[in-house]
């Protein structure tokens, strides 16, 4: 486990290196973490002492990256791309939130996580309508109640309403509100320093939770996250392929029992979470054993 | 533009330093920084972050990652080949460098 003293140490680091260029900040924080992860307490204090003060750390990371070239980004950037993000769908549509997205990856006010979220979250949105959609065109001539298993999506109630219909009306219905959402999200966390994936849990859990809770769009957006966190490669693709892997198998072996379509979506759904959730606590578990054995 | 003397020399050839450490076997960051940080040669380990990614950024070094006895996965650094060229570069520039500077600044107690 990590020790309280590094947790509170990586914070004052993290906040002592606020000023310093994203990247740098970043291998910093992975450097000094990785040096600090898994040692005892006394051990970790030792370290810390011999790392020194944080603002010294810092200062020093400010005086070489000084030297070249990146100026610091004028503040009214990062607010006229949150903005159009925002509004500039309304304004003019697609054309003015696609501004808003392009001026906020030119942007270093966020990291590479928040502006991949940002980005796809109202294009997961249609695909999940879509899949619901689909999926539930599947049941029409089923029982009705199959739909709630999809809580809080109520209003697919009739699944005999064409999906591209639905659709059409999704644009405007969740594509305004999700994006005046983001924009308010990103003019909020702009320049903030956005939590460089302390624990690797940040990494994987969401892959799992996504996974249950809105699949398939969660656990693309677990992904997101997965992929964006410092945890290693191997762990990136274990966790990224498990779940389709489980999905097919699941399937697969539901159909030998039975063609009954809601156990076939239940075995779908709780098959890939149950292996990500296996496989995230295996691979979370890992290195703590080592740390004790 | 008056920094101390020890401050504008190092700036020369720390890199050169990192270079010559990597060239012993690969090594990851603490490691790196606190055998700079014993020679006097940085301040901190804020300093060697930026000056690795310079490196990694001229062709000069690279990563792996691999996980240690302990826990956690560490991010080794090595020399690629064009490290190499450059470090032996260096070298051969050093010495006649060294010899030339003694030559002119000359000695204290005289």
């Amino acid at each position: 486990m990590t020790e309280p003293i590094v947790t509170d140490y990586l914070l004052e680091l993290s906040d002592a290196l606020a000023d310093v260029p994203r990247s740098t900040r970043v291998e910093i924080l992975a450097g000094v973490r990785e040096e600090l992860e898994g040692l005892g307490e006394d051990e970790a204090a030792e370290r810390i002492r011999s790392l020194g003060d944080p603002h010294f750390i810092a200062a020093g990371a400010r005086e070489d990256v000084a030297a070249p070239s990146e100026a610091p980004e004028p503040q009214w950037r990062s607010t006229v791309a949150a903005l159009l993000v925002m509004v500039g769908g309304v304004v003019m549509p697609f054309i003015g939130w696609i501004a808003g997205i392009a001026l906020m990856w030119t942007s270093r006010a966020w990291s590479t996580r928040v502006k991949l979220l940002a980005t796809v979250l109202p294009a997961l949105g249609g695909l999940q309508v879509l899949i619901v959609t689909t999926i539930a065109s599947l049941f029409e001539t089923e029982s009705v109640d199959e739909t709630f298993r999809y809580p809080g999506l109520s209003e697919f109630e009739n699944p005999l309403v064409p999906s591209f219909y639905d659709l059409v009306f999704t644009v405007p219905l969740w594509g305004l509100p999700s994006a005046l959402v983001i924009g308010i999200c990103l003019l909020v966390t702009a320049n903030k320093p956005q939590r460089v994936t302390g624990s690797s849990a940040w990494g994987v859990i969401p892959v799992a939770v996504g996974s249950l809770v809105l699949p398939p769009v969660g656990w693309i957006v677990g992904l997101i996250f997965l992929w964006t966190s410092s945890v290693p490669a191997r762990t990136k693709a274990v966790m990224t392929s498990v779940g389709p892997v489980a999905l097919i198998l699941g399937v697969a072996l539901a159909r030998v029992f039975t063609e009954e379509p809601v156990v076939l979506l239940a075995a779908a759904i709780a098959v890939p979470f149950l292996a990500s959730l296996v496989a995230a606590v295996l691979l979370l578990r890992t290195p703590t054993a080592k740390a004790q054995s | 533009m008056t920094a101390d003397v020890g401050t504008q020399l190092r700036k020369g050839v720390v890199e050169s330093c990192v270079l010559g450490l990597l060239a012993t076997e690969p090594m990851y960051g603490w490691q790196l920084s606190e055998t700079l940080v014993r020679h006097g040669m940085i301040a901190s380990i804020g300093t060697l972050y930026p000056m690795l990614s310079r490196l990694r950024a001229q062709g000069l070094v690279s990563t792996y990652d691999e996980r240690s006895e302990t826990g956690p996965v560490r991010k080794y650094y090595e020399l690629t080949p064009s490290g190499r060229q450059q470090l032996s570069d260096f070298r051969q520039q050093w010495a006649s460098f060294s010899v030339a500077v003694d030559d002119l600044v000359g000695k204290d107690d005289q």
